[in-house]
C-alpha cells in the first residue's frame, strides 16, 4: 500500500458551505486574501471579478475563456498571477468570472490541484497538502 | 510608520509567518514577541472562520474585511472596504462576500 506525507494541514467545518482553504493572490505588489473551496469538477481556479479589480489587473492583458457550467457556460477571463494556499506559492493563469453576480471561489484542478498532493478527511474537517514534486 | 500584526510559529531556529509578511526583501522590521498558545489539533479553526461562523449573516449581502477575530469593515463595495481596512493599518485582510442567503446549502458550485 502506497504511503503519502503531507507538511501541511487546515481544519474546516464540514457544516460550512464547502472545503475553503485561506488563498493568496498576487499581482506584482498587490495581494488579496480571501477564502476559497476545493472544487475537483472545476477545470481551473475561479475567482470572483470583484477580487480580480482589487488587484488592479490589466484588463487587456486578460486571456478570455468560456467554461461550461450545469446548466450553460459562463465567461471568465485569465490573468497570470500568484497563488499561495497553505504557504504553498505558484505561478499560475488563474480566472475571474466576468458576471460580478457570481460570487464563488474555486480552486480547480489547473493551476492548482495539478501543483499539489491532497489528502482529505472531510468526516473530520481535515485537508492535508504538500507539494507535488 | 506602518504597524502590522502577524501571527507565527519559531521551528528550527527560524520565525516562519502563517501569512505572508508586506514587506521588502531584506527589510528591517522591529519584533515584540508575544507568547499564544498554539490551536489544538480538534480547534485548528482560523479565527476569520470562528467569526464567519458567528457574525457572518449578520452581514449578508455584504463584503466584510476581516484580521483575525477583528471586523475592519464592511459593506457593498469591495474596494471601499478594502481600503478602509488598510486605512486601519492592515494591507492584506482577508476579503469575504457573505453570500444573500448564507444558510442555504450549495448544489453545485457554478
Amino acid at each position: 500500500m502506497p504511503a503519502i506525507e503531507f507538511s501541511r494541514t487546515h481544519s474546516y467545518l464540514p457544516a460550512d458551505g464547502g472545503i475553503s482553504l485561506p488563498v493568496f493572490l498576487g499581482n506584482g505588489a498587490e495581494r488579496v486574501k480571501l477564502f476559497a473551496q476545493v472544487d475537483t469538477g472545476a477545470s481551473h481556479c475561479l475567482f470572483e471579478r470583484r477580487l480580480g479589480e482589487l488587484l488592479d489587473l490589466d484588463e487587456e492583458a486578460a486571456d478570455p475563456m468560456a467554461f461550461r457550467t450545469a446548466t450553460s457556460r459562463v465567461e471568465a477571463f485569465g490573468h497570470l498571477l500568484t497563488i499561495e494556499t497553505l504557504s504553498l506559492n505558484f505561478e499560475s493563469v488563474v480566472y475571474f468570472f466576468a458576471d460580478e453576480r457570481i460570487n464563488k471561489n474555486l480552486l480547480g484542478r489547473l493551476g492548482w490541484l495539478d501543483r499539489i498532493r491532497l489528502g482529505l478527511i472531510d468526516h473530520d474537517g481535515a485537508l492535508y497538502v504538500a507539494p507535488y514534486d | 510608520m506602518v504597524t502590522q500584526h502577524a501571527e507565527a510559529i519559531f521551528e528550527d531556529g527560524l520565525l516562519r509567518p502563517l501569512d505572508p509578511l508586506s514587506l521588502q526583501d531584506k527589510q528591517h522590521v522591529l519584533l515584540t514577541i508575544t507568547d499564544v498558545s498554539a490551536p489544538s489539533a480538534n480547534s485548528g479553526q482560523m479565527p476569520e472562520q470562528e467569526w464567519l461562523r458567528a457574525h457572518g449573516r449578520e452581514y449578508r449581502g455584504q463584503w466584510v474585511a476581516l484580521n483575525g477575530e477583528e471586523l475592519l469593515s464592511h459593506g457593498s463595495d469591495a474596494r471601499r472596504v478594502r481600503d478602509e481596512a488598510r486605512a486601519k493599518g492592515i494591507r492584506t485582510p482577508l476579503m469575504v462576500p457573505i453570500p444573500d442567503e448564507p444558510d442555504l446549502p450549495s448544489a453545485f458550485w457554478v
